[in-house]
């Protein structure tokens, strides 16, 4: 089918499909799946530039309808998610501007895509590590998990020294169960997620979420909530920017919602029936598959 | 056909102011009910069903999303770039509530129909 605005053929079948798996990963996992929807788009014959932007707005929507299915299940801290849309906007600023600089050296491929694969890597490999340590301290306990506020850490030094840091102002977040924390820390956290979203691409939920667990101890549950939530304002600025450039296919973004707007409901309602710890086991191969399709595309030559 | 537009433009404009509001809203008794924890296998079996209704549904509809919208959007993005953004904001939050309605509506029809 033709598809007038990005001047593409596309089954309009498998973008639905597409918009499905992402979907299901979506609700999920918390993350805008761009990781996936970007290289699978960029395959399908879609101009990079309405890649980007395509995605991003599929991503509100999404995000809007997982959202929705995770506040009914209790899962979103509003407070946090309020303060953390400060540090990932200012963050996603300043990640574009971080691009732009690179631009005028012309390293700005290896340099993103080599940072890319360290990162995705590193959080991988944490992600896996930490959530299997977890899950054996809690079988060794024989304490149930499943809960959104009975989570298991592993690796909690870095969460405490957050939740420690004095700086004022501090506040309580009881959604979260945490008595008192620096605003700072938060803003901090959600910067390093937004500079990630505007200088790697896409929402960054596979930066976000995971920070939000170890460095902020928010719980599994109520960091894939949460981190939905604050994508919706996140992604929806950038969808507008990206609007006003003319890099959305908003008829491609429709489509790939009808499948995605199921998906994010059903993987929303299937973390009811996992604990955080296997949540995480099941997220670690996320990033690295994000660090194959990246180093994939700096040997190829495909920037995708 | 005037009438059919102007009240489904009006729905759609009620329902998009009142989302944000049940978005942030706590939760409720009544919807507290809707994700009661199920037997993994019966919820797998239901969204079987669901998927089955949802995906004729969907087809349907975008068929006509790009039937019917295609060439209105595409004129828009050449000549109003202001306008198009507005429609791309809109659609998309609109489709996101419409469809989050319809798959809850199918659940509860196809669930409530399983008892």
């Amino acid at each position: 089918m033709f598809f007038p605005i990005s001047g593409v053929h596309i089954n309009p079948l498998l973008l639905g499909i597409l918009g499905l798996v992402i979907g299901i990963l979506g609700g999920f996992f918390g993350v805008g799946g761009s990781f996936i929807s970007g290289p699978s788009l960029f395959s399908l014959g879609m101009p990079y530039n309405f890649v980007v932007g395509t995605d991003l707005i599929h991503i509100v929507g999404k995000s809007i309808v997982a959202a929705r299915q995770h506040r009914i299940l209790g899962h979103i801290d509003l407070k946090l998610a309020a303060v953390m849309v400060i540090g990932t906007l200012v963050g996603s600023e300043t990640g574009v501007d971080a691009i732009e600089a690179l631009k005028r050296t012309g390293a700005v491929n290896l340099v993103v895509g080599l940072t890319a694969i360290i990162i995705f890597t590193v959080i991988s490999i944490f992600g896996a590590w930490e959530s299997w340590q977890a899950l054996r301290a809690s079988r060794a306990t024989n304490r149930d998990t499943a809960g959104p506020k009975k989570d298991v850490l592993a690796f909690d030094r870095l969460a405490k020294a957050f939740q420690g840091f004095p700086l004022a102002p501090r506040i309580s977040l009881k959604q979260s169960g945490i008595t008192k924390i620096s605003i700072w820390s938060i803003v901090l956290v959600s910067f390093v997620g937004g500079f990630f979203s505007g200088f790697l691409g896409g929402g960054a939920g596979y930066i976000r979420m995971p920070a939000m667990v170890y460095l902020l101890g928010i719980p599994t549950h109520i960091a894939v909530g949460t981190d939905l939530f604050e994508i919706i304002i996140s992604a929806g600025y950038g969808s507008v920017r990206h609007a006003m450039n003319g890099n959305v296919d908003i008829l491609v973004a429709l489509v790939m919602h009808t499948g995605a707007a199921v998906g994010a409901q059903l993987g929303a309602r299937l973390t009811q029936y996992f604990s955080g710890p296997w949540i995480r086991l099941a997220f670690a191969p996320l990033p690295l598959l994000g660090a194959i399709l990246v180093a994939s595309a700096l040997i190829t030559g495909h920037h995708s | 056909m005037q009438f059919i537009l102007t009240n489904s433009l009006l729905y759609l404009l009620s329902q998009l102011s009142a989302f944000p509001t049940q978005l942030i809203a706590v939760p409720t008794l009544s919807r507290q009910i809707l994700p009661m924890k199920e037997p993994i296998q019966k919820v797998l079996r239901y969204v079987a069903f669901e998927l089955a209704a949802y995906a004729v549904l969907a087809i349907a509809y975008f068929y006509l999303v790009l039937r019917f919208l295609g060439t209105w959007l595409a004129g828009l993005f050449h000549e109003q770039r202001i306008y198009y953004v507005l429609a791309c904001v809109l659609l998309m939050v609109g489709q996101s509530i419409g469809l989050e309605r319809l798959i809850t509506a199918l659940s509860y029809v196809i669930r409530s129909g399983k008892k």
